[in-house]
């Protein structure tokens, strides 16, 4: 179906608008918010999952959840922010449902993230050199404290958007940062060395 | 080294956005959104709720309409062995010449009569049926149980291998007697009681009290009975099989093992050829082996009764009981013959069980 944003007006609509005319039935509504947020989502779930091969998959699993759910959204106009918490909650389930599959020897441990694709070549030195120590580091970290790392140093979010976003306390979401930072502190002190296995 | 502040670096990930991608997304989330219902659909689905429930108690409160079997009334004559298989998997096999008439064939009720020869019944217990086999005066009651049925003549005996059964008149109000596994039971025709030594004729049948004074029916079943022995005679006399027969299940039933296998063994060797001896040979082997724990003596009384009695109803039982008694002797190549010989003999007898873990 080829992508069409149909408006009722020239004026674009606020988010409020658009989940409550969603939520009522209205494709064009659904079409509009997708338009609005489906680059953010395609953005994060790359940034989260590390590689770009099951981004598209994540992004639809993220949308359909969402717009089947509108009606349990409690403030329309906050739909940016619950969208952006279902990307995190979905991609910590699928990291979780990868690691026990690789762990019961029912998936075969994937590649390590290529950095050197991922990281804009345009970045400043010291923002390239953190971001290459987040990413050669993340396969190895526990899911959650993986999930903390990525909000926490590429997307820059505040302890309380982490605890809302992960579905965690304010406190564990502390701690978890703080481990998180140790490990990463780690690895930049570390000079880098292949991580590819045999 | 310090980690700088934690910034913002997404903008810095290189991730594909062009539209070709977004539009791919969206065809696949267009495709799978969710669809509504017609408004129709949840009322529907809770009528067809309701109508579900409604036919499940009426299920359950309306009584299933009875049908009798076509069972009920059939007479079974077996000229062999006999096997038959009811609904509920119990079996019953008939020895030969035994007549069994099923009376009532219900869900909740069997009743069979044993007119006559040896029946044995591997019943499968339901607490909401019951199943009773009528032998002569007797009712036996199954309480979830394997149990053999003998009806020759006035003479009724049961035995249980497994479970329980409750043997009772079938007029009167008397209790009963509960049979569990390894006992048996045969009923005293009063003539044949032994009175006491003090001249009391009252002394009791082993397990009910009958009435007294009755003629000794004389079985057509037993050949060569004793001659008719007046009871106050019988004290001084030689008793004869029939009294030692009586005595010994009287001993048996009052607990002294020892008077009954004494009993049991004079009849044997006093009376070789009345037809009693092979019973008494196998109730004697019975009571060394369960009461006395001798299995050399057990095999010698149940080859006496083997022998004795090649067709009688106990063969089975004596031979099964056999193998289990070379087993406990120590006789391995016994055992692994006997055992050989019972179960090309009964392939589907009420032992084959017990046996096969004889002696392997």
């Amino acid at each position: 179906m080829p992508l069409r944003l149909l408006t009722p007006a020239n004026a674009s609509p606020s988010d409020a608008a658009l989940v409550l005319a969603a939520a009522a039935g209205e494709d064009w509504a659904r079409e509009a918010l997708f338009e609005r947020y489906a680059r953010m989502v395609l953005g994060l779930s790359h940034r989260l999952l590390g590689r770009d091969d099951e981004v598209e998959d994540l992004a639809q699993d993220c949308f359909v959840q969402a717009l089947r759910s509108l009606h349990t959204l409690a403030d329309p106009q906050a739909f940016g922010g619950w969208l952006k918490a279902i990307v995190v909650r979905t991609a910590h389930k699928l990291l979780r449902r990868r690691a026990i599959a690789t762990r019961l020897g029912l998936r075969r441990r994937g590649e390590p993230i290529d950095v050197d694709v991922l990281v804009s070549r345009a970045a400043p030195a010291d923002v390239q050199a953190e971001l290459r120590a987040v990413y050669r580091i993340l396969e190895d970290l526990p899911v959650r404290l993986r999930m903390a790392l990525v909000l926490r140093r590429v997307e820059g979010a505040s302890q309380e958007e982490m605890a809302e976003q992960m579905g965690i306390s304010v406190s564990t979401a502390k701690r978890l940062t703080r481990d998180a930072e140790d490990r990463l502190e780690e690895a930049l002190e570390e000079p880098p060395k292949s991580r590819r296995r045999p | 080294m310090t980690l700088p502040l934690a910034r913002k670096l997404a903008r810095h990930i290189e991730t594909d956005m062009q539209d070709r991608r977004v539009a791919r997304v969206w065809e696949y989330v267009s495709s799978r959104r969710s669809r509504r219902w017609p408004v129709w659909a949840m009322p529907a689905a809770g009528g067809l709720v309701f109508v579900a429930v409604v036919l499940f108690l009426v299920a359950l409160v309306v009584p299933r309409v009875r049908r009798p079997s076509s069972w009920a009334g059939t007479v079974i004559e077996a000229g062999e062995n006999q096997a038959l298989t009811l609904a509920d998997g119990s079996r019953v096999v008939l020895k030969p010449s035994a007549r069994l008439r099923w009376n009532v064939v219900e869900s909740d009720r069997v009743e069979a009569t044993l007119e006559r020869g040896e029946a044995a019944f591997e019943i499968v217990h339901a607490a909401s049926r019951t199943f009773v086999v009528h032998a002569g005066a007797f009712d036996v009651i199954d309480r979830g149980t394997a149990f053999a049925v003998v009806h020759d003549g006035d003479i009724v005996r049961v035995s249980v291998s497994s479970g329980q059964v409750e043997v009772r008149r079938a007029s009167g109000s008397d209790p009963g007697r509960r049979l569990g596994a390894g006992e048996s039971w045969m009923n005293a025709p009063e003539s044949l009681a032994i009175p006491s030594p003090s001249g009391d004729a009252g002394a009791k049948a082993p397990v009910f009290p009958v009435q007294r004074a009755q003629p000794d029916p004389a079985p057509q079943a037993i050949a060569n009975p004793a001659p008719p022995v007046r009871a106050h005679d019988s004290v001084r006399a030689s008793p004869g099989p029939r009294e030692l027969l009586e005595a010994a299940n009287a001993a048996r039933v009052a607990g002294r093992p020892r008077d009954a296998a004494t009993a049991f063994d004079n009849l044997r060797r006093r009376y070789r050829e009345d037809p009693r001896a092979g019973l008494a040979a196998f109730e004697l082997g019975r009571l060394r082996l369960d009461a006395f724990g001798d299995a050399s003596g057990a095999v010698e009384a149940f080859d006496d009764a083997i022998a004795r009695s090649p067709g009688a109803g106990f063969r089975e039982d004596a031979e099964a009981r056999r193998v289990e008694a070379l087993d406990l002797a120590h006789d391995p190549a016994g055992c692994a013959l006997a055992r050989r010989a019972y179960l090309t003999k009964y392939p589907g007898g009420l032992h084959v069980a017990s046996v096969s873990a004889r002696c392997p």
